[in-house]
């Protein structure tokens, strides 16, 4: 999908080079502990990455938006489709900071809410798809053999198609609606984790340290989950991090088309895909949710380019 | 193995991948819906028109049976109906999915001329401000809602300013041109007809542009990256302590090394691109696939879905053999 490259051409750096670090580190701090003390010199690295920073201030002010956006909207009933006839396609003023749509809903506050939904989807699916590809990526990489070989042929073939168009083809199997777009998505998302954390685990079941492990007789589950395991940590917080923003894009995507949330829900998509119908002069219903959509994939771009750099920082970014 | 031999195997790998697609895609449509019946005839459908379905595609069989039907009737070229139109869903992508290739090919041309040059012009300027602004538009490109950004361009540079149409492949009142590949820069160039030409790339280069703008970031980080890792690599020291200049050193030396990694994520970019259709399809009522995906999931109308999946996702898996071949035609090195 759009936006497994971007991660991927990055996972890819970070697999080789992550591997290297950490390793030095476990090894001198002894087992268990060398990715603490990179994650604490990380964070003072991430405060001083500004791009970085004003990312995470956005999200978290996205955050705030969403938790508190029945106190901030200066029109809460307009969210879930009170109707004000007279005051429709009303132009951006005073008293309607973004103007108003076609049932003369304020589409400010309408955007605000709309901030709920789409954190609410990114969140999700790249919840569930991490908790699906990351447990499948680290059985296929350690076992190696007949169990990576099924795993990652499945994997491959959710790859063949884009993911846009697989979530498209799924989403209209289970029937339109935000909750189906969802699962949908998260069914297409889990293939990149499973294969970044592949990949990593392969890198990583053949360094010195987890050789060392077998050989003070560590038993496997222990080496799966103390020493390999975390070692993966910064390549999926980093994909975590940029895919909230573009699973956050494929559901506005999604529900643009018809697929996902359905009006009158406030979701970011869904007022574009109505507002384009008042296009060209009534501009302010569609512009506004549009803006909102790439603020909010942009601000999860920034902070996920901001932790490689610093979690990583012999990574290019 | 040599270059033949590398050829047939890689062809023979296609056939589990394409036997997995149909896998996915019978799943998709047997097994995902409630009632595939039901979600094949349409929300109007009456109940006969729902049997006849249930009748046709042996529903009431074992899911084994009901995939090898499904397989048979894939090969002979049998994709279902269209709820809406009645038309068979075969000859509809048939019909539109020149539209779509033109599209992509065009958008894909675009990301490759102008991602390109900016990626290596980020990488030799590293860290200062043509670097950083480069990097910002690419982060910014990859973060922009396509549908939106098309709509907003579609709005300032043709309903205000009028500079490019509106939207479609060709005014309604002209025949296009007529001719052997369905892509209509190709046709009006083989019979000559510059006018042709011009109007269909008139209509092309807005649709076209706003689809190349995710690639087009893509491919600028990834070689940004790619050409940094090869400028730091021995070989490129030793150039320049022979004394070439810095333009020779990246011209001779650098690009081509670094060109090959990036092939990988064009190819892989493609599928985005093909992806992305369907969202810009549907804003400038272009007549291909993926307006045709739109147009079907409004209403949904399930069975065209399906036919664009499938072919959506055969395309790819083509795409991604034909980078492997490049692959090993631009780096010697490979042994196959």
């Amino acid at each position: 999908m759009t936006l497994d490259l971007v991660s991927a051409e990055a996972s890819v750096t970070v697999a080789a080079e992550a591997s290297i670090l950490t390793t030095g580190n476990e090894i001198l701090s002894g087992a268990g502990a060398g990715p603490r003390g990179n994650t604490r010199r990380g964070l003072r690295r991430f405060r001083r990455n500004r791009l970085g920073m004003a990312g995470l201030v956005i999200i978290l002010a996205l955050v705030a938006i969403a938790i508190f956006a029945p106190w901030i909207a200066p029109y809460p009933d307009d969210a879930t489709g009170a109707v004000h006839v007279t005051d429709a396609l009303l132009p951006p003023s005073w008293s309607h900071l973004f103007g108003t749509d076609d049932l003369g809903a304020d589409v400010f506050s309408r955007v605000l809410f709309g901030a709920r939904y789409s954190l609410a989807v990114g969140l999700a699916v790249v919840g569930i798809a991490a908790l699906i590809g990351v447990p499948l990526g680290a059985l296929a990489g350690y076992f190696g053999g007949y169990v990576n070989q099924i795993i990652m042929r499945i994997t491959d073939i959710f790859l063949t198609i884009p993911g846009i168009v697989l979530a498209l083809a799924i989403g209209a199997a289970l029937g339109p609606g935000l909750f189906n777009a969802t699962i949908a998505l998260s069914l297409v998302w889990w293939p990149g984790f499973c294969r970044l954390v592949q990949g990593q685990v392969l890198a990583l079941r053949q360094q010195t340290f987890v050789d060392a492990a077998h050989v003070v007789g560590a038993p496997q589950g222990r080496i799966v989950f103390r020493h390999i395991l975390p070692n993966t940590l910064t390549p999926v917080l980093v994909k975590i991090s940029m895919d909230i923003g573009f699973a956050m894009l494929s559901a506005a995507g999604l529900s643009f088309i018809g697929i996902g949330a359905q009006p009158p829900t406030p979701e970011w998509g869904a007022m574009v895909s109505l507002g384009r119908l008042y296009m060209p002069d009534w501009w302010w219903v569609a512009t506004f949710p549009g803006l909102a959509i790439f603020l909010a994939v942009f601000a999860f771009n920034m902070l996920g380019d901001g932790m490689r750099d610093a979690l990583d920082p012999r990574a290019q970014g | 193995m040599g270059r033949g031999r590398f050829l047939i195997w890689r062809l023979v790998l296609l056939i589990p991948t394409v036997i997995g697609l149909t896998i996915l895609t019978f799943i998709i449509s047997r097994v995902v819906p409630a009632d595939p019946a039901k979600l094949a005839a349409g929300p109007r459908a009456t109940p006969e028109m729902v049997e006849t379905i249930r009748e046709k595609y042996g529903l009431n069989d074992s899911l084994v049976q009901q995939y090898f039907d499904y397989v048979r009737g894939l090969l002979h070229g049998d994709f279902g109906e269209s709820i809406l139109t009645q038309h068979k869903v075969s000859s509809d992508l048939a019909e539109r999915f020149p539209a779509t290739l033109e599209l992509v090919l065009a958008a894909m041309f675009l990301a490759v001329a102008i991602g390109v040059p900016l990626g290596v012009l980020s990488a030799i300027y590293q860290n200062r401000w043509p670097d950083q602004i480069a990097r910002l538009f690419a982060v910014s490109f990859v973060s922009i809602p396509v549908f939106w950004f098309a709509i907003i361009l579609q709005l300032a540079l043709a309903s205000r300013w009028g500079i490019v149409p509106l939207g479609r492949r060709y005014p309604t009142r002209e025949t296009p041109p007529d001719g052997p590949t369905g892509l209509f820069l190709v046709d009006s160039l083989w019979h000559g007809d510059w006018h042709a030409f011009l109007t269909s790339a008139h209509h092309l280069i807005l649709p076209a542009l706003v689809l190349s703008v995710a690639p087009l970031a893509i491919i600028m980080r990834t070689l940004r990256g790619d050409v940094l890792e090869v400028m730091g690599q021995d070989f490129v020291r030793t150039t320049r302590a022979k004394g070439l200049a810095n333009r020779a050193v990246i011209r001779h030396h650098v690009l081509k090394n670094a060109f090959i990694p990036s092939l990988t994520m064009i190819g892989l970019t493609f599928g985005w691109t093909l992806g992305g259709t369907v969202l810009v399809e549907a804003v400038f009522d272009w007549p291909g696939i993926g307006k045709y995906a739109v147009d079907a999931a409004v209403r949904l109308d399930f069975e065209p879905i399906m036919g664009v999946t499938i072919v959506v996702g055969v395309a790819f898996v083509v795409i991604n053999l034909i980078v492997d071949l490049l692959y090993g035609f631009l780096d010697p090195r490979i042994e196959y």
